[in-house]
């Protein structure tokens, strides 16, 4: 009893160190969750991007490119300057910008396209300009179809936009949860990165403060047995645990204003973020365990956490991973934690879910986490006959 | 320059602190080289899985839809037919198709799970087909003179090419700003060595600080001595780590080394003169004064993107001060002007912008050490 009281003076004495990391750490969880987060996602979104325009000729195929693409698009008008447009693209006011050069029209009605040509400026490799440049060549490619067709300019842009009011409906599923990508789920993607950051920079410090020369040699001193002090910490780690889980539910409580305690995921999700709190104090055990000294903490804490998130989808979606990366990416825990957040995140009112869906992914996870704890088991063992 | 040779020695003595500076932005530089050339080769087009519940009475649909072909002649699509709709749906379920396209009355609608890219894919193709047909529809109505014409024209393709406006700098890896960010992180974490020095000269807080007030030596060029030898160190470890990231990984970080080189310079400034503000103007214990060197480090790569690379936009949209103040943010710019756009103008408001934050830093250290006072050393 006496190791699981002291176990909490010292979390009160580094009370601030620990309040310092968990506003960072879930700073950062709840701003990245906030972002991604949709609510009630119901219906299929079609991406709008803002793009420049740089209009010399002020003819009539910008007023068709204005009224074409001026409703999904945000369009704004730029001079041709270089210098500013680079500024722009940089700070991401806008996407992509086309320059409409003089006489453009003119060598577009008269068939000779490559007489005067568009321009274009763009970052390379960004989604959003890929996607408005594919758009534009369709556009392009009809326009001068029906001018080869004997239209005129006028009446080839009305044809497109009446053209374009023939779009294909878009529905989701059915057993889709409106709500699969609320705040919640995507809150909870991120609990991984906060449970081993907090567990190791928090319970991990403080077992560190356990094993420094000088106190581990008195506590060896004391009459307490291995056994005994052994189960008193991990006793103390679980409970510190279960603040760190009151506090998730209780964000998620206020984030949903209640709703989450009624909601059908509830039980589904509770299990899921309990294995990987498992997980996260064991390795906030063994970080505890075999660190020598503070920066061994710090540099475990910031390499392991990043690594472990990358590579189990919380930063970057699983659904990028391909071939040899998911394979070893398979390897984690927080992988599979995340996979399941997110079948557990689609599970509506009608589709149900049953918990055998669930268990071997847990199953995985909680493996993880009873193999690291054993590791800091025989490390400390190990460490204990070496200085005997 | 007797001090600055001892801290050499000193740091050198004390590997720990430098050993993770090193092998925090090789392990995880490592990690993303392997995922992001991955992620990479998965942003080429794969065959997207759908399916089709019903049939057209027009046969080209299907013929169409099997026969989609990228531009690199790679077949778009890969279709499977459903006699009912339980059936695709269980098949999207179970993620074996991206959607399904549900036919009924001449017409069609696309079922999907969410919203990605794939299936942004389908309805673009179907959006095309539906009005290539209205489109003939339109014309037969109102123009039959020239659905022959129209037909023709629209099967030669009438292409226009847009010519582009390159921007100067090499960089076509999006991912490439996850190693900006790994870099960002490494340079600031000087921050802790930081921390170190700005301890070891204060009297109350270390044995090694009370012997060195009690020397003839001025305490401000013992900081200054300190400050340079720490620097150097680090400028040629984060030298090494740059000469990995970009002849091993193959990074780009622009074409202009010695700029790049003066980007990390200045970013490990930064972090230093941080780490010796924390430890001189704060109050609180070592560990205290670690912790919140730890903290300014990961707030600051987090807000200059190292965990999530689109939040210096979103930042540009809500608060963009946060981008022209966060060292991090600074660092990553200064290498995305050289590497992306080739702009050395911005490059240089970065990094003036960057050592003007770290010359800060170091003016409170300095105006609050020159100050401290001890009644007995």
């Amino acid at each position: 009893m006496q190791v699981f009281k002291t176990f909490f003076k010292m979390l009160y004495h580094y009370r601030g160190t620990v309040i310092l990391y968990l506003c960072i750490f879930l700073g950062v969880s709840l701003a990245m969750s906030s972002a991604n987060s949709v609510d009630s996602r119901k219906e299929f979104e079609n991406t709008g991007i803002s793009f420049g325009l740089v209009d010399e000729e002020q003819a009539a195929f910008g007023r068709a490119v204005r009224e074409y693409f001026g409703g999904e698009h945000e369009i704004k008008e730029l001079a041709y300057d270089e210098e500013k447009i680079k500024e722009a693209l940089y700070w991401k006011e806008i996407s992509y910008v086309l320059v409409i050069p003089k006489g453009f029209t003119e060598s577009l009605l008269s068939g000779q396209k490559e007489k005067i040509q568009l321009k274009r400026m763009k970052v390379p490799g960004a989604y959003e300009s890929d996607y408005f440049e594919a758009e534009l060549d369709m556009y392009l490619s009809k326009l001068t179809g029906f001018l080869e067709a004997g239209y005129n300019l006028e009446e080839a842009a009305e044809e497109l936009n009446q053209l374009k009011k023939e779009d294909t409906k878009v529905r989701m599923a059915s057993f889709v949860n409106a709500d699969q990508h609320d705040f919640i789920t995507e809150f909870f993607v991120y609990v991984p990165y906060l449970f081993i950051t907090l567990g190791m920079t928090g319970a991990g410090l403080i077992l560190f403060c356990f094993n420094r020369p000088g106190v581990k040699e008195r506590t060896e001193c004391g009459a307490a047995p291995i056994k005994a002090r052994l189960l008193s910490l991990t006793l103390a780690v679980l409970v510190f645990g279960l603040m760190e889980f009151a506090l998730v539910f209780a964000i998620a409580g206020i984030a949903s204003k209640g709703a989450i305690f009624t909601d059908v995921r509830l039980p589904y999700f509770m299990a899921n973020i309990g294995v990987m709190l498992l997980f996260g104090l064991s390795l906030a055990i063994l970080t505890g365990t075999i660190s020598s000294n503070l920066q061994t903490v710090t540099g475990l804490t910031s390499v392991l956490s990043l690594a472990l998130c990358f590579m189990g989808g919380t930063f970057v979606p699983v659904q990028f991973f391909t071939g040899g990366v998911e394979r070893v990416a398979r390897f984690t825990p927080v992988y599979w934690y995340t996979v399941n957040n997110a079948a557990i995140g689609a599970i509506s009112e009608t589709s149900g879910g049953v918990f055998s869906d669930f268990l071997p992914q847990l199953g995985v996870v909680g493996g993880y986490a009873l193999v690291v704890f054993a590791a800091a088991v025989v490390c400390i063992y190990h460490k204990r006959r070496r200085a005997a | 320059m007797q001090h600055f040779l001892y801290q050499i020695k000193k740091i050198l003595r004390s590997p720990m602190v430098l050993f993770w500076s090193i092998s925090f932005p090789l392990i995880l530089g490592t990690l993303f080289y392997f995922m992001f050339s991955s992620l990479n080769e998965a942003s080429l087009f794969s065959r997207i899985p759908v399916g089709v519940v019903g049939e057209m009475e027009e046969p080209y649909f299907m013929e169409m839809l099997k026969g989609a072909e990228t531009g690199e002649g790679k077949a778009m699509f890969e279709v499977t037919a459903y006699e009912r709709e339980s059936q695709a749906q269980k098949a999207l379920k179970q993620d074996k198709i991206e959607g399904y396209i549900l036919i009924a009355d001449e017409d069609f609608e696309l079922v999907v799970k969410d919203s990605t890219v794939s299936a942004s894919i389908i309805k673009v193709f179907l959006d095309q087909y539906k009005q290539n047909r209205a489109l003939i529809e339109r014309a037969a109505a109102h123009n039959p003179e020239k659905i022959q014409d129209l037909v023709m024209a629209m099967l030669k393709g009438g292409e226009v090419e847009i010519e582009d406006i390159p921007l100067k700098g090499q960089d076509k890896d999006p991912y490439n700003q996850y190693f900006y960010a790994l870099l960002a992180m490494a340079c600031l974490m000087a921050a802790e060595v930081g921390v170190q020095n700005g301890l070891s000269i204060q009297a109350d807080l270390s044995p090694l600080g009370a012997r060195r007030n009690a020397s003839p030596k001025g305490k401000i060029s013992q900081v200054v001595s300190d400050f340079l030898a720490t620097l150097f160190i680090y400028c040629v470890l984060m030298a090494g780590i740059l000469a990995v990231l970009v002849y091993v990984f193959h990074r780009d970080f622009g074409s202009s080394k010695g700029l790049i080189f003066l980007g990390v310079c200045a970013g490990c400034f930064t972090g230093l003169a941080a780490g010796t503000m924390i430890a001189v103007v704060f109050r609180g214990s070592p560990r205290a004064k670690d912790a919140i060197s730890v903290a300014f480090y990961m707030a600051s790569s987090f807000l200059g993107g190292l965990q999530w690379v689109k939040i210096t936009y979103y930042l540009e949209e809500t608060c963009p001060i946060v981008n022209r103040i966060n060292p991090a943010t600074l660092i990553v710019n200064a290498f995305k002007s050289l590497a992306i756009f080739g702009d050395v103008r911005q490059y240089w408001i970065n990094v003036a912008t960057l050592v003007g934050i770290g010359l800060l830093f170091i003016a409170v250290s300095i105006v609050k050490l020159g100050r401290t006072k001890y009644a007995s050393i």
